[in-house]
């Protein structure tokens, strides 16, 4: 299936060279690798600049309200297990707003993968900090610079149970689009954490910067939980990206599921309380 | 004694819940209607709690005041409820932990070492509830077979040797009374033939509806007073072939929700107003996003934490304007258990044809409160779908927010084979892309309130219920003399006080509210209209519900009964009002 399939007729409106293009075009490259129809995607959307991508991915779809991208997802995902379920997310949006989501996703497992647009910013509303931004950066909000430590997305996620734990960079669309494609396949929750310049408002954490920073992952034991999260707190002059970490491991719906070979969604309704009756008599 | 309340009390963690289910099952199995209510602090153990069953040879809707049988297990069950007794009522009196602190005369007391007694049989200290039941069994004239198969399913799970144990306290207390007071039995629970009926709380009624509606995925957050909804439906999930799922939070739970409906289960969650306070901005997502949804609230009083585990009905005004902005949203509002189990499966349905949230409003005292009602007959659920589209039309081109004049879109579901869509929050034009042109929203806040102008012509006129003067030359020819207004769980309470009122010669007409929106405005104008006194009956301190009804037909309610205390309205207390009023 040719990579436009995806594509709507809507008009793009983020920024020219906004990191979100990199992420739209890698989540397209990798759908078309894996040899995916629009049909068989769920993504949902939470709200932030990233959200504007439901205009423009033709995927099933859902944007939620702000932080909630992962519970919608995983009701979804209970309800019809085939679908390759996506929560495409922001940093405020899922580490602000939806923070608790996410430990929680982690512990249980569902089978969805978690594309975080991280940009360190608050953008869609002019560029408040963000849990990610880092301590000491002086936005026009932040004249004395942000006071709060760093959220850090991969350490709490290993943390927490996430089964499969990664970082991207929206400017290096080939290997986040491998990063995807693994990410996807993984059974159970994923998240993938990308590095999105925000062209217009973070004018420190910038394509160049990055790309004088970030160093793939390589000769990496990705099931060494331990060294996962030393890894992951790894930040400042050398950023890693890759695969962090990696573990098998029973996904949520395999356990919820009345019928785990069945999507519960096309169970016939109507079921007979006769016998539940009779526990009242 | 053919009407008569019992009453079991003590303190927390003495398993009142089970005596006192034990014994209505005994009742009922003996023939008997059953109405139970449960009053409990927010403690597992050392609150004092308090069983009360209701015991009639006719139907019956509600709890009464005064109380005629009482297990008084400790010394707060005597001073806290001695005040209560009718004359000539009987007390089990534990004298291992209390004594006659001064019971007013004309009660007849029977003191039983009921700890003793059941330590002497090998029992645990626990055991006395079933001392108490068995004495209670004799004195009241019940087969004690009946007792005995009601203490085994209600310890089903239990290892045998403890339900036999259970079986040989409740024998020696049987054998006390037997011995201590042989003489003063009355025939009030001796068994007789009745048609076959089910004890039932409103939580395990809406349980069964949402079972016979197929519901497939129900998320609830544990809170008082719906935690039994949670117990029943997840004990049972994976048997019934549908998930419960518990969330982190109530924002995971409804969101969570939404994304199982917006693939195709019928989707419910269930909280109470603390909760539903989180679920407020997902409410208003269901609305946007018209997906299918049965949000079930369970009212306890507010503000805040409030009272948790007592009873009240105010979050009317909450429920009608929760969220940002107008959607349509439909408000229903039980008033018994028949209802809430119809009411649920029509909640679905409802769902389903506009597109769009249901809100359940029931209450702790519905919630919790069993009653005896003939058998569901499930003959009679019907399910409707609404513009579903089937697997072979989400193939053709449809657009999933279509304007039409009823306001109702084709519904595709997420997932199948077919022609993508989106749901989404931000205003969209038909086709569900983000749109904020003025035509646009204007057309788009119209078709979706537009759902709500079909629905109200599509639902039933509230019920009127009449009761006339009991017969008699005695009685003069007045006709209707006052108009009583509830909603919600006050329904049975003002069915018991018409009747008290009819026998006293006092004609009534009551116009339950069960559909609170739309707001079925023509049918209560035009009752209000014809009535000379009106008397608004609800457990809030604004008449939330008369403020409604005054903004939807114009016309003040002027005598308003209202109840915050969080406990029950008795019939008694509506009965005193009326005849104040007239």
């Amino acid at each position: 299936m040719p990579r436009e399939e995806f594509n709507t007729p809507v008009k793009i409106t983020w920024c020219l060279g906004c990191g979100n293009f990199g992420i739209w075009v890698a989540l397209k490259n990798a759908f078309v690798e894996m040899g995916l129809r629009p049909d068989q995607i769920f993504s949902v959307y939470g709200i932030g600049c990233h959200g504007h991508m439901i205009n423009y991915l033709k995927t099933y779809g859902f944007e939620g309200v702000h932080g909630r991208a992962l519970p919608l997802a995983t009701g979804a995902k209970i309800a019809n297990k085939s679908l390759k379920t996506m929560a495409i997310v922001g940093d405020g949006d899922q580490l602000g707003e939806g923070g608790n989501h996410l430990i929680h996703a982690a512990r249980r497992n569902p089978d969805i993968t978690c594309v975080l647009h991280n940009n360190q910013l608050y953008s869609l509303t002019v560029g408040q900090p963000s849990p990610t931004s880092d301590k000491g950066v002086k936005t026009r909000l932040t004249p004395e610079g942000v006071f709060d430590q760093p959220f850090n997305p991969l350490a709490l996620a290993i943390a927490s149970g996430a089964s499969f734990v990664a970082r991207g960079f929206a400017g290096d669309v080939p290997q986040l689009t491998k990063i995807l494609v693994e990410a996807i396949n993984h059974q159970g929750f994923a998240l993938v954490d990308v590095l999105q310049p925000c062209v217009a408002l973070n004018h420190l954490n910038t394509y160049s910067w990055f790309r004088e920073r970030i160093y793939k992952l390589e000769n990496h034991d990705a099931k060494n939980k331990v060294l996962a999260f030393e890894k992951s707190l790894e930040w400042g002059d050398r950023i890693p990206v890759g695969i962090f970490y990696r573990e098998e491991r029973l996904t949520l719906e395999e356990q919820l599921l009345p019928d785990k070979d069945a999507i519960l969604a096309e169970q016939p309704l109507g079921l007979s309380i006769e016998k539940l009756l009779a526990e009242f008599r | 004694m053919n009407d008569f309340i019992f009453k079991i009390a003590g303190e927390a963690g003495y398993g009142i819940a089970s005596a006192g289910l034990i014994f209505a099952r005994t009742a009922q199995r003996s023939g008997y209607f059953i109405f139970t209510s449960s009053e409990y602090p927010s403690l597992i153990r050392g609150g004092h709690n308090v069983f009360v069953a209701r015991i009639a040879e006719e139907a019956i809707h509600s709890p009464k005041s005064e109380v005629d049988f009482l297990i008084a297990l400790n010394q707060n069950a005597v001073d806290f409820h001695k005040k209560e007794l009718s004359p000539g009522a009987v007390v089990i009196l534990n004298s291992d932990k209390a004594v006659d602190s001064g019971f007013p005369s004309g009660v007849n007391i029977l003191s039983i070492p009921l700890i003793k007694l059941a330590q002497e049989n090998g029992g645990q200290d626990v055991m006395m509830n079933n001392v108490a039941l068995g004495a209670t069994v004799f004195l009241l004239e019940a087969d004690f077979k009946i007792l005995e198969s009601a203490i085994r399913d209600v310890f089903s799970s239990a290892k045998p040797e403890i339900i036999d144990l259970n079986i040989k306290a409740a024998r020696a207390g049987f054998d006390f009374a037997k011995h201590f007071a042989g003489s003063q039995t009355s025939g009030s629970l001796k068994a007789k033939k009745a048609a076959k009926k089910i004890l039932i709380s409103g939580n395990d009624a809406i349980c069964l509806g949402a079972v016979a509606a197929g519901c497939k995925f129900f998320a609830a957050y544990p809170m008082t007073p719906i935690n039994s909804m949670i117990s029943y439906l997840s004990a049972r999930a994976k048997k019934l072939g549908m998930v419960y799922f518990q969330p982190e939070d109530e924002i995971a739970g409804i969101n969570s929700a939404i994304g199982a409906s917006s693939a195709g289960l019928r989707s419910m969650v269930a909280t109470s107003g603390g909760g539903f306070s989180l679920m407020t901005e997902a409410f208003g997502l269901a609305g946007m996003a018209e997906v299918p949804l049965v949000i079930i609230e369970g009212q306890r009083p507010g503000p805040s934490t409030g009272l948790p585990t007592w009873s009240g009905q105010g979050d009317l005004r909450f429920v009608l304007h929760a969220s940002q902005d107008d959607f349509p949203r439909i408000i229903l509002a039980p008033g018994d258990q028949e209802e809430c189990f119809w009411l649920t499966i029509e909640a679905f349905n409802l769902a389903d044809i506009y597109q769009t949230p249901v809100i359940i409003l029931v209450d702790k005292f519905l919630c919790e409160s069993q009653k005896s009602v003939v058998a569901f007959d499930e003959s009679k659920v019907k399910i409707n779908q609404g513009s579903l589209l089937s697997k072979e039309d989400q193939k053709k081109d449809y657009l999933r927010y279509q304007i039409t004049e009823s306001g109702i879109s084709p519904r595709p579901v997420i997932g199948r084979p077919g022609q993508t869509f989106i749901f989404n929050s931000d205003e969209h034009d038909q086709a569900g892309f983000s749109e904020e042109s003025s035509d646009n929203r204007k057309a788009m806040m119209e078709k979706r309130m537009r759902k709500l102008e079909t629905c109200a012509r599509e639902i039933p006129a509230p019920r009127i219920y009449s009761e006339k003067k009991a017969e008699g030359p005695e009685h003069s020819v007045r006709g209707i003399e006052i108009s009583l207004v509830g909603w919600g769980s006050t329904k049975g309470v003002i069915l018991e006080a018409q009747k008290t009122l009819a026998d006293q010669g006092i004609e009534t007409r009551f116009l339950h509210l069960n559909y609170l929106n739309p707001f079925p405005a023509e049918a209560v104008g035009s009752f209000l209209q014809n009535s000379k006194q009106i008397l608004m009956i609800e457990q809030n301190i604004t008449g939330q519900a008369a403020g409604l009804i005054r903004e939807k037909t114009g016309i003040k309610i002027e005598n308003l009964l209202l109840s915050y205390d969080g406990r029950p309205i008795y019939p008694e207390e509506i009965v005193q009002k009326v005849k104040e009023i007239i």
